[in-house]
């Protein structure tokens, strides 16, 4: 039996719980807080929080939502956005996360995957990706939600980072994220095949068909839901009843 | 109902922070012992980690933890070891070098080997059903019942006891059968983490508290 793992996935602006689609036009939810703890109790695997615009505004805001979700939630927790070095990352780790997530940082800096990686273990360091597609079987990595190109072949970069030292890895269809119309199975089915750390699928979840054709068309490690969660689409127990292969 | 005081080694090597919530949660009065004689009096000693063994036992030899874990054990009193701090219990790792651990249980970590079904990938991240192979009364602890539920797990090395019956648990990983819990009379250990598997994790530590 093979299962992956459900995330609730928290993207965060301000210290509120927001939710876009394609990661723009961004609407403020509520609390991040009762979220996190709802979707804990509920039983999801672990929770995700991203501050979306941290690396706009070269800061990191997370420390207060960490602090508080800490206390209440007993499931690993991972914390991304505006994570520049060690200090950020330290931080961040001693407030309550598990794991750390970069992006844009580790594409300015990749010797930064490895820093991280000897100071707090492979298992700790994720690599968030903003995959945009291109052209047929081409997709770009993108930062600051999915506005910047960075010229990074997606594929390509998973293979450095993670021979740079990344243990797991969110990937993030810019174009399915929010629209709640089904993965990039096409993306799934390449990363897949070529990564060596687990990784997670984040961006298009809609009903629990998608899961279905997800699991037959290809391997993956776990599945990251927000606006399903958020806006009570979908039940957790009704995701995980379906997340599973024999 | 009085407290149970629990000391959790803070040797910066793990996640002190949700250790500490978890075990306050499970209505423990935790101290937090950043030198070596602050656990003098403790009663139950709690050893978390993350990172590295090397990292990890240089850090607890350093700061003379290793020599005051063995004398608390030695009087009878009850040691909690959490994910890197269960391997530590046993006696050596092939983690980066050969490095030695505090020799409570007989045996060594090694590396988890990878698997070739392309879901079993190493580190193993991830929630994994447990299978006790439960010889309790070896134990002082009553860990209650564990088996067929979910925990925790992130590693890429497992333990292996040289004495079969001190592996009190395992989870099934493809073809491997990889090392959950590990105990011999007032020490227990635990690959996985507790703190972070949700409520059968809480049970599981408001149990040994109990005890």
């Amino acid at each position: 039996m093979y299962k992956p793992r459900l995330i609730a996935r928290l993207d965060i602006k301000n210290e509120n719980l927001i939710k876009g689609i394609h990661l723009e036009g961004l609407r403020k939810i509520g609390d991040p807080n009762k979220f996190a703890v709802k979707y804990y109790k509920e039983g999801v695997d672990e929770i995700l929080l991203m501050d979306c615009v941290a690396s706009l505004y070269g800061r990191n805001s997370l420390i207060d939502v960490i602090k508080r979700s800490a206390k209440n939630i007993f499931i690993p927790i991972t914390v991304g956005g505006g994570i520049r070095n060690i200090n950020d990352a330290e931080n961040l780790l001693k407030n309550g996360a598990d794991k750390i997530c970069v992006n844009t940082a580790a594409i300015k800096n990749p010797k930064l995957i490895t820093k991280l990686a000897e100071r707090f273990g492979s298992q700790c360091v994720v690599l968030s990706i903003e995959a945009k597609k291109i052209k047929e079987n081409y997709w770009e990595a993108y930062t600051h939600n999915g506005r910047e190109k960075t010229g990074l072949n997606v594929i390509d970069w998973i293979k450095k980072s993670t021979s740079l030292g990344v243990g797991e890895v969110i990937l993030t269809s810019v174009d399915k994220e929010g629209t709640c119309t089904g993965f990039d199975y096409d993306l799934c089915s390449q990363v897949s095949s070529i990564s060596k750390v687990p990784f997670i699928i984040s961006g298009g979840l809609g009903k629990t068909e998608h899961i279905n054709y997800l699991l037959n068309k290809t391997y993956f490690d776990g599945l990251a839901a927000a606006s399903v969660l958020h806006y009570n689409k979908l039940k957790i127990k009704e995701i995980q009843k379906n997340l599973k292969k024999k | 109902m009085k407290k149970k005081k629990v000391t959790i080694i803070d040797y910066g090597a793990g996640n002190i922070l949700s250790i500490q919530r978890a075990f306050e949660e499970c209505k423990a009065d935790v101290k937090i012992a950043t030198k070596a004689k602050e656990i003098d009096q403790a009663s139950c000693l709690v050893l978390p980690g993350d990172g590295s063994f090397s990292y990890a036992s240089k850090k607890l030899k350093k700061y003379d933890f290793f020599e005051k874990i063995l004398k608390h054990v030695n009087k009878g009193n009850p040691l909690f070891g959490i994910c890197l701090g269960m391997q530590m219990l046993l006696t050596k790792s092939e983690e980066f070098g050969l490095n030695k651990g505090l020799s409570i249980i007989n045996g060594k970590i090694i590396k988890i080997k990878k698997q070739k079904k392309p879901h079993l990938k190493v580190p193993v991240i991830g929630w994994h059903d447990l299978y006790g192979n439960l010889d309790k009364k070896k134990i002082t602890f009553n860990i209650g019942n564990i088996d067929k539920k979910k925990f925790y797990f992130v590693h890429s090395y497992k333990a292996v006891t040289n004495v079969k019956k001190e592996s009190l648990a395992h989870y099934n990983y493809g073809t491997e059968k990889i090392t959950a819990i590990i105990g011999k009379e007032n020490v227990i250990g635990t690959q996985f983490h507790p703190e972070k598997s949700g409520l059968n994790g809480l049970k599981l530590i408001a149990n040994i508290l109990k005890t």
